[in-house]
């Protein structure tokens, strides 16, 4: 699951997946803005087949935060 | 589910500019509003036999509004469309690939009525307003 989720990062925010880890935050990623934030929440909603409450859409800052929002949710 | 059409809203950078530029096509704008849940100037502008349309301006840098602008330029942001049960329409379009990502507010520029912000890859960002 943890690849997965960096493999949708790089792929989203257009950065190499060796760059995530569990330090990764918003800020450390050029292309993570308000709008690819969109194009990536609809893309883990796809591929991890869940969904998001708005609440935790706007708390996902971290690669950590994120997988722990999906951990939850499967 | 039905829906009906209800506005396109367009980011812009200069809301009094924008105006202009739509009188000079026929529109009538209505008044400038802030909506403080959007952190944003909104006007609405109406002509007889076309679409209403929105403008949408926010100083807010880390508004999607701006992110869209510096992206793009002034460019249509989303397509609103009316519905008559907001809350069923939001657990049929969530089924269907939209997620969610507002709670239902009200908006000032819509006399209160109940609106939610939904976003699909495939269809960009909608708003739906309660009727």
């Amino acid at each position: 699951m943890e690849k997965k989720l960096k493999s949708i990062m790089a792929d989203v925010f257009v950065c190499n997946e060796i760059d995530i880890n569990e330090n990764t935050i918003k800020e450390d990623l050029e292309n993570w803005d308000s709008l690819q934030h969109l194009i990536f929440v609809s893309k883990l909603e796809q591929e991890f087949d869940v969904k998001f409450k708005p609440e935790e859409i706007n708390s996902m800052k971290s690669y950590i935060s994120i997988l722990g929002i999906i951990k939850s949710k499967l | 589910m039905r829906y009906k059409f209800h506005h396109i809203a367009i980011a812009c950078i200069d809301i009094n500019k924008t105006i202009s530029k739509y009188e000079a096509l026929g529109y009538e704008a209505g008044d400038i509003q802030w909506d403080n849940i959007q952190k944003a100037s909104i006007c609405f502008l109406m002509a007889e036999g076309m679409p209403t349309i929105e403008l949408i301006s926010s100083e807010d840098e880390q508004s999607p509004i701006r992110m869209i602008l510096k992206k793009n330029g002034v460019i249509p942001y989303h397509t609103c469309y009316l519905t008559d049960d907001l809350q069923e329409s939001i657990e049929s379009l969530s089924k269907k690939g939209f997620t969610v990502l507002t709670n239902p507010v009200e908006a000032i520029a819509l006399n209160d009525k109940k609106i939610v912000f939904m976003y699909s890859s495939d269809s960009g960002l909608i708003e739906l307003v309660e009727e």
